[in-house]
């Protein structure tokens, strides 16, 4: 580009503007109907037992009613991570019983948002499989 | 990529990896969301891809931009990198393999024949009839290789809006003579899954959603699975309150497209487009056209390159214009003239007077 | 090429071509005969107001009978304003007639714009019912009256049920957006042909009407 084109180009005069907050029909509205979910699945959890899951990417949220929602659950106690395939958070919500399972893939990325009301998420636990596994390393490493 | 690892299930294949049982729980987790399917089924989704057989998939490009395979590898859940290692066995795709020329095809063929009847076929691009030079892999015309290795394929995943519809060099007056895999094709099933390019996650939700339950998805009168085209981009848009409450943006810069209001009037094909968009979201569900401001172009529809103008509202339609319409006003008036005229004859005669 | 894309593009085209053309016509046709030359001197003059004055006063049921034929009066209005309450000021419908004006205006909101097509509706289905079943009308209907209220009917029960995602046989939204279209398309074409042309008749017949009673000293 020439100089003068260029000289054209920065007389430009860009102003940033900062965009109004969004009104307040933005909502998609799920966020409150969400919350009456997972109150309800507390309440059945006490009740029965029964475990419930929400995924939250197959529900339509509007820009920030993510993070108002998972700002509404807040943080509890226990948070625990692992790694397979990448990381992974279960971290129990200030109403216990609630947790908020994040998954990312091994380059970072996140791939999967649920909320879970239980006792416990079942990736918590260790597994029949694992534990065979390991038996059979511990078992080697006694005897070799 | 092993292009003879035939046989091995999928969960072999990933404990082989090293990946341990919680990992393949999350592996499973986070496909049944791509697949848009209920946590509660997660468990029976780890029984059924714990035993699966792990697929042969050869993928040809056709005439084609390459966008599909630019949106796969923007697929973040399962990575790509975790589908062609654990799940699939993609044995040819010339964007993403190392092998080139000879070898690629020799790989390809090798593929093919110790897979008979059982690899699948992911399609992109449409095929030019027009000449078959037009394009061709190795010498050999789309048609005439689509045509051979569709013989032996189990089903046929036909990727993004070329494949599945013709797409853009479909699109008047079509030049080359494309046509889409449907056209061609009778005999095998076929998947489209359209867009353009198609949600990433769309792309490998088929591939898991196959992989899982061994058969294919319901799929709606188009032929595309009904887990991410069941709906359309107007059911499950945020901005559906506006519409209903009547506030849309009249222009690009104007206070309501600021205040993120309906863009219907600025030409969204949101009512008529069916796609998982507004749910499934674009670059690691970042966001998706109307929500950053520009209406839906209905890219995963037949044909949508010939729709009347990405900006003209849905209630607008082809009228002619000024011209035609005053042609044949002045046509009209000369009818008329004519009638009046005979019709004067018939009228008492009123010697010089006159209306 | 789709329902849709059929509808909005050379069905559309065509339809307006006949509309212009067949109203052009039959104005024409009309307003080049002869009018009847009355030589005799005027009675009264201020002949216009004449005309004005016939259009309000014909616009209201005559005395002799108002009684009798309220509801036909009454339901005439109703349907006519709420009609075109929907048609013109319903949201959607206003990009369709901003391309052929180049401007808009403000719309009703959907809630009350959907009522005032309800209430078309109903009274529309009405009144075609009473035309097919009462003693009388059902002999001196002809096949225009008929096709002008079906026609009529068709565009709005097709708006509503592409608004109200009321799909019968499997239709999908697009296709059912495109059978509305269609039926303007259809009342478009039939327009010129029939009593639909009221619409710009109705008014100057009146007026015309009204100036020559007015010459003649009629008080009417």
């Amino acid at each position: 580009m020439s100089t003068d084109a260029r000289a054209r180009l920065a007389a430009i005069a860009i102003v940033a503007e900062t965009p109004p907050a969004p009104s307040v029909g933005a909502d998609s509205g799920n966020v409150p109907l969400l919350l009456g979910e997972i109150r309800h699945a507390l309440e059945r959890l006490l009740a029965t037992g029964a475990v419930h899951a929400i995924d939250l990417r197959a529900i339509p949220l509007g820009p920030g009613e993510e993070d108002r929602l998972l700002e509404a659950l807040g943080t509890g106690e226990l948070c625990a991570t692992f790694d397979a395939l990448g990381r992974s958070e279960l971290q129990e919500c200030r109403y216990p019983g609630v947790w908020r399972i994040t998954h990312w893939n091994a380059a970072d990325e996140l791939i999967g948002r649920f909320i879970e009301v239980t006792f416990a998420p079942a990736l918590l636990a260790s597994n029949r499989e694992d534990i065979r596994d390991g038996l059979e390393r511990l078992s080697a490493e006694l005897s070799g | 990529m092993d292009a003879l690892n035939i046989g091995g299930t999928v969960g072999e294949q990933l404990r082989a990896q090293g990946v341990s049982r919680r990992g393949f729980m999350k592996f499973c987790a986070t496909t049944a969301s791509l697949m848009a399917l209920s946590p509660a089924l997660v468990p029976r989704i780890a029984e059924a891809l714990a035993g699966a057989k792990r697929p042969s998939v050869i993928w040809l490009p056709f005439q084609e931009c390459t966008g599909c395979t630019e949106s796969l590898t923007r697929s973040h859940a399962p990575t790509l990198e975790s589908l062609i290692f654990g799940a699939i066995s993609l044995d040819y795709h010339e964007t993403l393999q190392a092998a080139a020329g000879h070898d690629a095809e020799a790989a390809r063929n090798r593929a093919m024949e110790a897979n008979w009847g059982e690899y699948f076929l992911a399609v992109d691009g449409s095929i030019p009839l027009g000449n078959k030079g037009y394009s061709t892999i190795g010498g050999v015309s789309n048609v005439d290789l689509l045509k051979r290795v569709a013989q032996g394929a189990k089903a046929i995943v036909a990727i993004g809006t070329c494949a599945s519809f013709g797409g853009l060099p479909k699109a008047s007056p079509n030049p080359t003579g494309a046509v889409a895999v449907r056209d061609l094709i009778k005999d095998k099933p076929i998947i489209n899954v359209s867009g353009c390019p198609p949600l990433p996650m769309a792309i490998t939700g088929v591939l898991a959603q196959v992989l899982t339950f061994g058969q294919l998805p319901e799929l709606d009168h188009l032929g595309r699975p009904k887990a991410f085209y069941g709906q359309t981009i107007h059911d499950r848009c945020y901005r559906r309150p506006f519409y209903e409450r009547g506030q849309f943006a009249e222009s690009f810069d104007d206070e309501g497209a600021k205040q993120g209001w309906c863009l219907y009037k600025l030409g969204c094909k949101g009512p008529v487009t069916y796609n998982a968009c507004p749910t499934m979201k674009w670059n690691l569900g970042a966001s998706f056209p109307i929500e950053s401001g520009h209406g839906c172009i209905g890219c995963s529809e037949p044909d949508f390159w010939d729709w009347q103008g990405v900006y003209r509202p849905l209630s607008t339609t082809r009228w002619g214009g000024y011209q035609t319409l005053g042609a044949a006003a002045a046509v009209g008036v000369a009818a008329g003239a004519v009638a009046a005229l005979a019709a004067r004859r018939k009228q008492r005669p009123v010697g010089e007077d006159e209306a | 090429m789709s329902i849709l894309e059929f509808a909005r593009g050379p069905a559309f085209q065509v339809a307006l071509v006949v509309f212009a053309f067949g109203v052009c016509w039959r104005l024409a046709g009309i307003f080049l005969m002869y009018r009847r030359f009355d030589r005799s001197q005027p009675r009264q003059h201020a002949l216009i107001a004449g005309g004005v004055r016939a259009i309000v006063m014909r616009s209201l049921p005559p005395h002799e009978l108002e009684k009798k034929i309220v509801f036909q009066h009454v339901s005439g209005y109703a349907w006519h304003l709420a009609y075109f309450a929907s048609l013109l000021f319903f949201a959607p419908h206003i990009p369709f007639f901003k391309q052929f004006l180049g401007f808009g205006w403000p719309t009703l909101s959907n809630t009350v714009a959907l009522l005032s097509g309800a209430v078309a509706l109903a009274i529309l289905l009405a009144l075609l019912w009473r035309r097919a079943s009462h003693a009388v009308l059902r002999q001196i209907s002809t096949l225009d009256d008929y096709l002008s209220i079906v026609l009529s009917i068709l565009p709005l029960l097709t708006g509503f049920m592409t608004y109200a995602r009321i799909l019968p046989l499997g239709l999908r939204y697009e296709n059912m957006l495109g059978l509305h279209l269609l039926s303007i398309c259809a009342l478009l074409v039939w327009f010129p042909f029939g009593k639909l042309m009221h619409l710009f008749l109705a008014f100057p017949a009146r007026f015309q009407a009204g100036v020559l009673l007015k010459r003649k000293g009629v008080e009417a």
